[in-house]
C-alpha cells in the first residue's frame, strides 16, 4: 500500500528550494527532526504509521499530523512534508479549489471589496501550515506545488486497510472508529466498514460462529446490498450449513438458513437449490406416507407426513395429503417437567400420577364441572335411578358408544365382578368404605345391575370412582364391541402378573422412559370417516427436565398442549396469539400434612406453633406467584377449593403471629418435659416407697431438672415441585426463628417411597373434588382407611371424620364439614397454605378442549389436532 | 345407661330372681348384647306331642329321678350325606354304624345316644348345616325328645370327604358353631365325625349354689359323675369356660320352659373340678374329733366328680347366681371352634350404626378388680365396627374397655372363639364426645391466650428494663385486648347450653350430668386462673413495671444534637 504514496519526481531542486525557504522562516520548528534539512523524505520512503503511533498522535495531546505530498516530475520523486493538522479538513485541496471559485465568482461593487477578493483569491493559492512542535509559526505553502494531501485519518484508513489484511479486527475497528468519530460518514470510511464487516465475517465463519458471521454480512447488507462480494459470500457461508443441517435432519435449520438468505438476496442460488432439494425430499416422503395410508398403517403414514411436513411445508396438492393423513392418526406433543413415571421418594399420591392414570384407567364416573360441588358422567351407565329412598340404585350400562369413545363396552357382569373385588376384605382392591355401604350386588341382564345399599350414600358418583378391574376369565366374557370393526376389538389391559386386568382403559402406555412416554388410543376410530371427524390417536409426553427449554419447545411449536402454567407465564401466554389459555376449574391447593404415625409430632401445641409461624402471604407473593397483587392465588384455610360448599365462612387463613408461634412452641417443649417429670416422679415415689423415706413431690418437682429434653427434630418430605421446593425452604427459615429444627427431603429423590419412619411432614399440592370423601385419605396418607392411621387425632376428631359417611343429607353433610373445617383450622390437624389457580395452554390448532377443565386430559378423546 | 339397667330388671322381675349381688361397679358402664328372650313357642308346639306320652305315663310306674350329676345326656346323634359315593346305602349303614361305636366308645355310660342317618338331613353338607336355625330344630327335637342333638354331615366329592358338625342343645335352644374336616380316605370318615361330635358337644352344667368364701359359684356337671371312658372327651377341663343361661319354668308346670334367657357377656370362668376329697390332710380351722373304739381311716381318697367351681363375669349386674325359684340356672362348658372372634360394636339404639374407630383396651385378667398383669393390648374397631379377638389358650377370657374420649363407655368380659361373629350394643357417647371435642379447641384457645400474655408481659418487662416507656404502655394495651374471663365464660357456655339442651331432648340425663360436669371442671379451672388475686397481681406487676420505666426514661441522659 505505501506503493503508493511513491511517486517518482524530478524537481527536487525545486523541493530543496522550498525547504530552504521554510527553513529560513521558522528555523525552530524543524529542531528535532533528524532528517536533512535541505532535503525532505520521498514520499516512497515515507513509512505508514502503525495504529499505536496513529492512536497515540490522535490523543489529546494533539501529536496529529498531515502528510502534504508535493508536487515533483516524477511521481517517484515526490516528497512529503509531514504537518500539524490542517485546518480546512477533509478534502482540503478541494475545498479551497472550490472556495478560491467561489470567491473568483463574486463580484465586488467597491474597491475594498475588490481589494478584499484579490487578498481572498491570493490566500487561496497558498496553503498555510504549521509544523509539528511548532504552534506559533505558520507557513504559507503555495497549493500549485501540492500533489495531494494524505490526511491523518486517511492514514489511519490506510492502516486500517493493512490491519484488516492482518486479520487484526479489533484495532483496525478501532481505528475506523476514531475516523467515523472525526468524520462522520466519511466517503473514505465507508469502503473500509464493509471490508471490515466482510473480513469478520470471514474470520467468524471460520471459528465456526456462523450465525454471528450471518449478523455481520446482514450488516452489510444493510449497509450496501451492492457490495459485490456479499452475494457470494452469503453463498459460501451458509451452503455448507445448510448441507450440513439436511444431513443432521434438522431440517428447522436448514429453512432458517434458506430464508435467511431469501431475505437478503430473493432467488439466492443457493438457497434455491437447497429448496429444491428439500421440497423433492419432502415429496418423497409423502409418498411414502400415502403408500402407508392405503396400508393401513396410520401411525406410520401419519410420522411420515410430519416428517415430510418438518422437512418443507407442503403446499397444494402436498399439502391436502399431509392434512389427510396426519388427521387419521393425530398426535398431541404434551410438555412435562415432572418427574416422569420412575420411582421417588414422595410418599403421598401427586397430581403427575392422577394424569397419567387419567389417561389409562377410566372410573365409572368422572368430574366433568365444579362450581361449589363436583357434577359427575359416566362413560358406562346411560341412567342410574335410585328407589327405595336411594337405598337401591338400578344402573342401566350403555349399549352402544360414540365412534370417538376409546374405551371398551361393559356388562354389568363385569362390573359387578369389580365391585365385589372391591369389596372382598381378601382382596388387594378391598375397599372397606365401599364395602361398608354396598350390601348387595345384583345382575339383572347384561345391560342392567342394581346396587343395594346398606345406607344410603350422599354421593353414589363419587363412591364409585373406581376403574374396572377384573379377573382374566371375566374380562374374557362380554368382551363384545358392538362398533368395532373385525380385528379391532378392544382387548383388555394386563394390570400386572396377578392375573387381574384392567378393564376400564382409555389409553395404552406403549413407550416410556426418562425422556418421555407414548400412549395409544386404546380403540382406534373405525376407517372411512370424514377427515374432520377423527381425534387424537396418541398422546406423546415429553419430559422436559429444564423450564426454559419446556417453553422454548412450546414456543418454537413443537407441543401443542401444556397441561401446566406457572403464575408468572400465564399472562404472556395469554397475549400470545397462538396459544389458548384454559383455568382449571378447582385450583391447586398447597397444604402441610402430618405423618399420623410419625412419633414426632408431639401435639397440638407443636402443630399450632407451626402453622402460626408461617407468613403464608409473603411466600405466596414473592415465591408461588411472584405476583403482589396475588391474582391468581390467596392464602387459604382448607385443604379443598375455597369456593366449595365444605368450606366454612368464617373461618379465615390462619394469622402470622411469630410471638404467639413461639409461646406455643415453648408450651409444646414444656409439656414434653411435664411429661418426663411425671415418668421420674413415679419412679422416684417407687424407690422411696421401697426404702420407706418420706417423698416431697413438690420438692421433688422443684429440684428436678428435666430441661434436656427437647422437641424432636421433624423432617419434612416436599412435593417434587421446584417452586414448593422453594417456599419449604422459606417456610424453614420462618420455623427456625421460633428454634424449630426441620430437615427438608426432596420429593423428587429417586428411590422407593418414603416409609413412615422416615418422615413427620408433607408438603403437598392437591386438588380435592368431593371433599366430603377425599379428607380422609388426605389426612391419614393413606386410601385404605386403615383406622389406625387414625391415632394422631383425638377421639372426637375421629368420630367426626366417621360421621361424614353418615351424612343423611347434603345440608348435614355441609355442616358436619364446617365443623370440621373449624376443627381443623384450631387444632391444625393440617397446615394449609394458599390455592393456587391452575392454567393449561393449547396451541390454538387444537380443538375440543374444555372451557374449565377439571383434570389435565379431561375428555381427551374428543380432542382435535389441527395441522 | 339407665335404660340398660332397666332392661335388666326387667328380665329380673320376670323371673323374681333374686340379685345376689349387685356390684356397683357396673352401674355406669354396662353394655347390652342381643339378650332377646327366647320365646317358649318350641314347648308350645311340643304340647300336643307331650299330651300322648302324658297319657302314656300314666300307665307306667311313678318316675324314677336321677340325680343331675348322674343324669346321662339323652343325645340323638343323626347323619346326612351328600355326593356320589355316599349314595351307596351299604357305606351309609357302615358309616353309621361306626359311629355309632365311636361314639359309645367315647362316651360310655354318660350317653345315651340314638345314632341314626337322617331322614330328613339331605343333602348333609356343610352348607346345609351352616344354614339351620334353632327354631327349626326346636320343631323337629322338642326338650321332651332329646336333651342334644348332634347332626353330621358327610359330603364327598372327587374322592374326598368334607365331615360336618353341629350341635343343637334344646334346653337351651341354642345351636353350637359348625365345625369341618377334610379327608381323603373313606375309612378315616367315621374317626373325623366323632372327634367332631366330640369337640361340638356342649357339657350342661346347673348352678347350685355360691361357695362359702373366694365369691365363687358351685355347679353340678350333668353326668359328671359317670365315667366317661376317653379322656379327651372329658367334660371339663381346666380353663374351660361356660356360657350362662336363665330357663324359668312355670310355676304349676315346673317341666314346662316359661321363658329362656341368654346371658350375654356374662361367662363363668372355671376355677375348680373333680376336687380330691381327702382324710389325711387336716386344715388349721379342723378340730379333730375322735370316737371311741374307731379308728380313722385316712388313706381314703375321693374325687368329687359332679362338682365345678367357677367365678362368673360379667360386664355388669346380671340375676344369675343367686337363689330363684323356678328357675334353672344353666351353664353351657364351651370351647373355642374358631381362632378368633369378630365382635361387632354398634350403637344401642340404631343397631344398624356400627361404632368405628373407637378404642378398646384387651386386658387379660379374670376379673375386672384384678390388677393387670401385662399391658393391654389397644386396638380400633375397623370401618364395620369389628374388632378381631384372637383365642389365647392361656387366657380363655378378656376384659375389653371401650373408651369414648376421655369417657370410658363400657367394660365387658369376653371369650373369644366360642362364637365366630358376636355383637356388643353401647350406649351412644357422640354429644359428650362433640363437647369434649369442643372443650379441647376451648382449652387450646385458653392456652393461646396464656401464651399470648406470658410474651407480652415477657415484652413490657424487656421494655421497662430498658426504659422504653412507650413500648411497655402498648404492651400493657395489648395484654388488655387479650379475651379475658368474661369472654371465655360466654364462649364455654355456648358450648354448654345448646349440648344440655340437646341431652334434654333426647331424654339423656346421663350425658347431661356428664357434659355439665365437664363444663364444670372447665369453668373451674378458668375461675383459678382469672381469680382476683391472681388479677391483683398482675396489675401491680404491671404497675411496677411502668414505673420503672418512667424511672429509667427519665434517668437516661436525652440523645445531644451533633454540634
Amino acid at each position: 500500500m505505501s506503493d503508493n504514496f511513491i511517486a517518482r519526481t524530478t524537481c527536487v531542486p525545486a523541493a530543496i528550494a522550498l525547504a530552504i525557504g521554510l527553513l529560513f522562516s521558522g528555523s525552530a520548528a524543524w529542531a528535532d527532526e533528524k532528517v536533512e534539512k535541505s532535503e525532505l523524505p520521498k514520499l516512497t520512503e515515507m513509512q505508514l504509521p502503525t495504529a499505536d503511533e496513529l492512536l497515540r498522535a490522535d490523543d489529546s495531546n494533539g501529536k496529529a499530523f498531515d502528510w502534504i505530498v508535493l508536487k515533483a516530475p516524477l511521481e517517484a520523486d515526490r516528497t512529503v512534508l509531514v504537518v500539524s493538522p490542517l485546518e480546512i479538513r477533509p478534502d482540503t485541496l478541494k475545498t479551497m479549489a472550490e472556495t478560491y471559485l467561489k470567491v473568483e465568482a463574486t463580484k465586488p461593487k467597491n474597491e475594498e471589496e475588490r481589494n478584499e477578493r484579490t487578498t481572498r483569491l491570493k490566500n487561496l493559492k497558498q496553503l498555510i501550515v504549521k509544523l509539528p512542535g511548532n504552534a506559533v509559526a505558520e507557513y504559507a505553502l503555495p497549493i500549485s506545488t501540492i500533489d495531494h494531501i494524505i490526511l491523518f485519518e486517511e492514514l489511519m484508513l490506510r492502516r486500517a486497510d493493512e490491519l484488516l489484511k492482518e486479520g487484526d479486527i479489533r484495532k483496525a475497528y478501532e481505528l475506523l472508529l476514531r475516523v467515523e468519530k472525526e468524520f462522520p460518514a466519511w466517503e473514505l470510511s465507508k469502503p473500509r466498514f464493509e471490508n471490515l464487516l466482510l473480513v469478520e465475517s470471514g474470520l467468524r465463519a471460520r471459528d465456526g460462529d456462523i450465525y454471528a458471521a450471518l449478523a455481520l454480512l446482514d450488516e452489510l447488507a444493510n449497509r450496501n446490498i451492492d457490495n459485490p462480494e456479499l452475494r457470494p459470500r452469503f453463498g459460501e457461508i451458509v451452503a455448507p450449513m445448510i448441507e450440513t443441517a439436511v444431513t443432521d435432519k434438522d431440517y428447522n435449520k436448514a429453512r432458517y438458513l434458506i430464508s435467511r438468505i431469501e431475505r437478503v438476496f430473493p432467488g439466492h442460488e443457493t438457497a434455491k437449490a437447497a429448496e429444491a432439494r428439500m421440497e423433492s425430499m419432502a415429496d418423497s416422503l409423502l409418498n411414502d406416507a400415502k403408500q402407508k395410508t392405503s396400508q393401513r398403517e396410520f401411525a406410520a403414514a401419519a410420522d411420515l407426513a410430519w416428517q415430510a411436513e418438518a422437512i418443507w411445508p407442503s403446499s397444494g396438492n402436498s399439502r391436502a395429503v399431509f392434512a389427510q393423513t396426519v388427521a387419521r392418526h393425530q398426535v398431541l406433543h404434551v410438555a412435562i417437567d415432572d418427574s416422569g413415571p420412575s420411582e421417588i421418594v414422595f410418599p403421598s399420591p401427586r397430581e403427575s400420577d392422577e394424569r397419567r392414570r387419567e389417561l389409562v384407567e377410566v372410573p365409572l364416573f368422572e368430574p366433568t364441572s365444579a362450581d361449589e360441588l363436583t357434577y359427575f358422567r359416566s362413560s358406562y351407565f346411560e341412567i342410574w335411578d335410585p328407589t327405595d329412598l336411594g337405598r337401591e340404585v338400578v344402573f342401566t350400562l350403555r349399549e352402544t358408544r360414540p365412534t370417538w369413545q376409546s374405551q371398551p363396552l361393559l356388562t354389568a357382569n363385569q362390573i359387578a365382578d369389580a365391585l365385589g373385588r372391591r369389596m372382598d376384605p381378601t382382596s388387594p382392591l378391598f375397599n372397606s368404605r365401599l364395602a361398608s355401604f354396598v350390601r348387595e350386588v345384583s345382575v339383572r341382564s347384561p345391560s342392567e345391575m342394581k346396587i343395594r345399599f346398606s345406607r344410603v350414600p350422599l354421593s353414589i358418583e363419587s363412591l364409585l370412582r373406581f376403574p374396572i378391574i377384573a379377573g382374566a376369565g371375566i374380562a374374557d366374557v362380554g368382551n363384545s364391541d358392538v362398533t368395532a370393526t373385525p380385528g379391532q376389538t378392544a382387548d383388555v389391559t394386563a394390570a400386572d402378573g396377578t392375573g387381574i386386568t384392567l378393564l376400564s382403559t382409555r389409553f395404552t402406555l406403549v413407550e416410556a422412559d426418562n425422556t418421555g412416554s407414548s400412549y395409544l388410543r386404546k380403540r382406534p376410530e373405525p376407517d372411512g370417516l370424514d377427515p374432520s371427524k377423527y381425534h387424537i390417536a396418541e398422546i406423546r409426553e415429553r419430559n422436559f427436565t429444564d423450564r426454559n427449554e419446556l417453553l422454548k419447545s412450546v414456543i418454537r411449536g413443537e407441543i401443542d398442549y401444556l397441561p401446566n402454567l406457572l403464575p408468572w407465564e400465564v399472562d404472556a401466554f395469554n397475549a400470545a396469539p397462538a396459544f389458548q389459555v384454559r383455568q382449571y376449574a378447582l385450583p391447586i391447593t398447597h397444604v402441610i400434612t402430618f405423618n399420623p404415625l410419625s412419633e414426632r409430632i408431639v401435639n397440638a401445641q407443636m402443630r399450632r406453633a407451626l402453622s402460626f409461624a408461617l407468613d403464608r402471604e409473603a411466600i405466596l407473593k414473592s415465591i408461588i406467584l411472584r405476583d403482589q397483587s396475588m391474582r391468581y392465588g390467596r392464602p387459604t384455610s382448607a385443604p379443598w377449593n375455597l369456593k366449595s360448599y365444605a368450606t366454612n365462612p368464617l373461618e379465615k387463613p390462619p394469622e402470622f403471629n411469630l410471638r404467639l408461634a413461639y409461646a406455643l412452641r415453648y408450651a409444646a417443649e414444656r409439656q414434653l418435659q411435664l411429661a418426663e417429670l411425671t415418668k421420674l416422679e413415679t419412679v422416684a415415689k417407687e424407690k422411696a416407697k421401697e426404702t420407706g423415706d418420706k417423698f416431697d413431690s413438690v420438692e421433688f418437682r422443684k429440684n428436678t431438672n428435666v430441661d434436656y429434653i427437647k422437641l424432636p427434630r421433624l423432617r419434612m418430605v416436599v412435593d417434587p415441585d421446584p417452586t414448593a421446593m422453594e417456599a419449604a425452604k422459606r417456610m424453614v427459615e420462618y420455623w427456625k426463628k421460633i428454634l424449630f429444627e426441620i430437615d427438608l427431603i426432596p420429593g423428587d429423590q429417586p428411590g422407593a417411597p418414603l416409609q413412615d419412619s422416615d418422615w413427620d411432614l408433607c408438603y403437598r399440592r392437591i386438588r380435592m373434588e368431593e371433599p366430603l370423601l377425599e379428607l380422609w385419605p388426605l389426612l391419614t396418607n393413606d386410601s385404605s382407611f386403615d383406622m389406625n392411621r387414625l391415632k394422631l387425632f383425638p377421639d372426637w376428631m375421629r368420630q367426626e371424620l366417621v360421621n361424614l359417611d353418615y351424612s343423611a343429607s347434603f345440608v348435614d353433610a355441609q355442616d358436619r364439614l364446617f365443623t370440621i373445617h373449624r376443627h381443623m383450622s384450631a387444632e391444625a390437624f393440617i397446615i394449609p397454605l394458599w390455592e393456587v389457580d391452575e392454567f393449561a395452554v393449547w396451541k390454538k390448532s387444537t380443538l375440543g378442549i374444555p372451557e374449565n377443565p377439571m383434570s389435565p386430559y379431561q375428555n381427551v378423546e374428543r380432542w382435535i389436532v389441527r395441522p | 345407661m339407665r335404660k340398660l339397667i332397666a332392661d335388666f330388671l326387667h328380665f329380673a322381675a320376670l323371673g323374681l330372681i333374686v340379685m345376689a349381688s349387685i356390684p356397683a361397679y357396673a352401674q355406669e358402664a354396662a353394655p347390652t348384647r342381643d339378650t332377646a328372650p327366647a320365646p317358649a313357642s318350641a314347648e308350645a308346639t311340643s304340647s300336643p306331642a307331650e299330651t300322648p306320652v302324658k297319657a302314656a305315663a300314666m300307665k307306667v310306674p311313678p318316675k324314677v329321678v336321677i340325680p343331675f350329676a348322674r343324669e346321662a345326656y339323652r343325645v340323638v346323634v343323626e347323619i346326612g350325606f351328600d355326593g356320589t359315593a355316599t349314595q351307596l346305602p351299604a357305606l351309609r349303614r357302615s358309616l353309621v354304624d361306626q359311629i355309632r361305636k365311636g361314639l359309645d366308645r367315647m362316651y360310655g355310660a354318660a350317653w345315651n345316644a340314638q345314632v341314626e342317618e337322617s331322614e330328613w338331613l339331605i343333602p348333609g353338607g356343610q352348607e346345609r348345616l351352616n344354614r339351620l336355625t334353632a327354631e327349626a330344630l326346636l320343631l323337629r327335637y322338642p326338650e321332651s325328645s332329646a336333651q342334644k342333638v348332634v347332626l353330621i354331615g358327610i359330603a364327598e366329592s372327587h374322592g374326598t370327604y368334607q365331615i360336618s358338625c353341629r350341635e343343637f342343645d334344646t334346653r337351651v335352644q341354642e345351636m353350637s358353631p359348625v365345625l369341618t374336616e377334610q379327608t381323603d380316605e373313606e375309612q378315616n370318615v367315621a374317626n373325623v365325625a366323632t372327634r367332631l361330635v366330640r369337640d361340638s358337644f356342649r357339657p350342661v352344667l346347673m348352678f347350685v349354689k355360691p361357695t362359702v368364701v373366694g365369691g365363687e359359684l358351685e355347679f353340678l356337671l350333668q353326668a359328671g359323675e359317670l365315667t366317661v371312658p376317653d379322656p379327651t372327651a372329658a367334660f371339663i377341663r381346666d380353663g374351660d369356660v361356660l356360657r350362662t343361661f336363665l330357663r324359668q319354668m312355670e310355676r304349676r308346670n315346673p317341666d314346662k320352659l316359661k321363658l329362656l334367657q341368654r346371658l350375654d357377656l356374662c361367662y363363668v370362668r372355671v376355677t375348680g373340678f373333680n376336687t380330691e376329697l381327702r382324710a389325711d390332710i387336716e386344715s388349721a380351722e379342723d378340730t379333730p374329733v375322735l370316737v371311741k373304739d374307731v379308728t380313722r381311716d385316712t388313706s381314703a381318697v375321693y374325687y368329687d366328680s359332679g362338682h365345678v367351681r367357677g367365678v362368673l363375669i360379667s360386664h355388669g349386674p346380671v340375676p344369675y347366681g343367686g337363689a330363684g325359684r323356678s328357675v334353672q340356672q344353666f351353664a353351657l362348658r364351651q370351647r373355642p371352634a374358631a381362632t378368633k372372634s369378630r365382635v361387632k360394636l354398634v350403637l344401642q339404639t340404631r343397631i344398624d350404626r356400627p361404632l368405628i374407630c373407637y378404642r378398646v383396651d384387651k386386658v387379660s385378667k379374670l376379673r375386672h378388680t384384678d390388677s393387670n398383669d401385662a399391658p393391654g393390648e389397644r386396638v380400633l374397631s375397623d370401618r364395620n365396627g369389628e374388632i378381631e379377638i384372637e383365642v389365647d389358650p392361656k387366657n380363655p377370657t378378656f376384659w375389653l374397655y371401650v373408651y369414648s374420649g376421655s369417657s370410658l363407655l363400657a367394660r365387658v368380659p369376653y371369650a373369644p372363639g366360642l362364637l365366630p361373629k358376636d355383637t356388643i350394643k353401647l350406649p351412644d357417647d357422640g354429644l359428650r364426645l362433640g363437647v369434649e371435642g369442643e372443650l379441647y379447641l376451648f382449652r387450646d384457645a385458653l392456652v393461646d391466650t396464656v401464651a399470648q400474655k406470658a410474651v407480652l408481659m415477657s415484652l413490657a418487662k424487656k421494655a421497662s428494663a430498658e426504659g422504653r416507656l412507650e413500648d411497655v404502655e402498648k404492651f400493657i394495651v395489648q395484654l388488655d385486648e387479650l379475651p379475658g374471663q368474661k369472654e371465655f365464660m360466654s364462649r364455654l357456655n355456648t358450648i354448654k347450653t345448646p349440648a344440655t339442651e340437646k341431652a334434654d331432648l333426647q331424654r339423656n340425663a346421663g350425658v347431661k350430668r356428664k357434659i355439665e360436669k365437664l363444663c364444670l371442671a372447665m369453668e373451674e379451672s378458668l375461675t383459678t386462673f382469672y381469680s382476683s388475686d391472681n388479677k391483683i397481681r398482675e396489675a401491680q406487676e404491671l404497675e411496677q413495671l411502668r414505673k420503672s420505666a418512667e424511672r429509667k426514661a427519665a434517668a437516661t441522659p436525652g440523645l445531644v444534637p451533633p454540634p
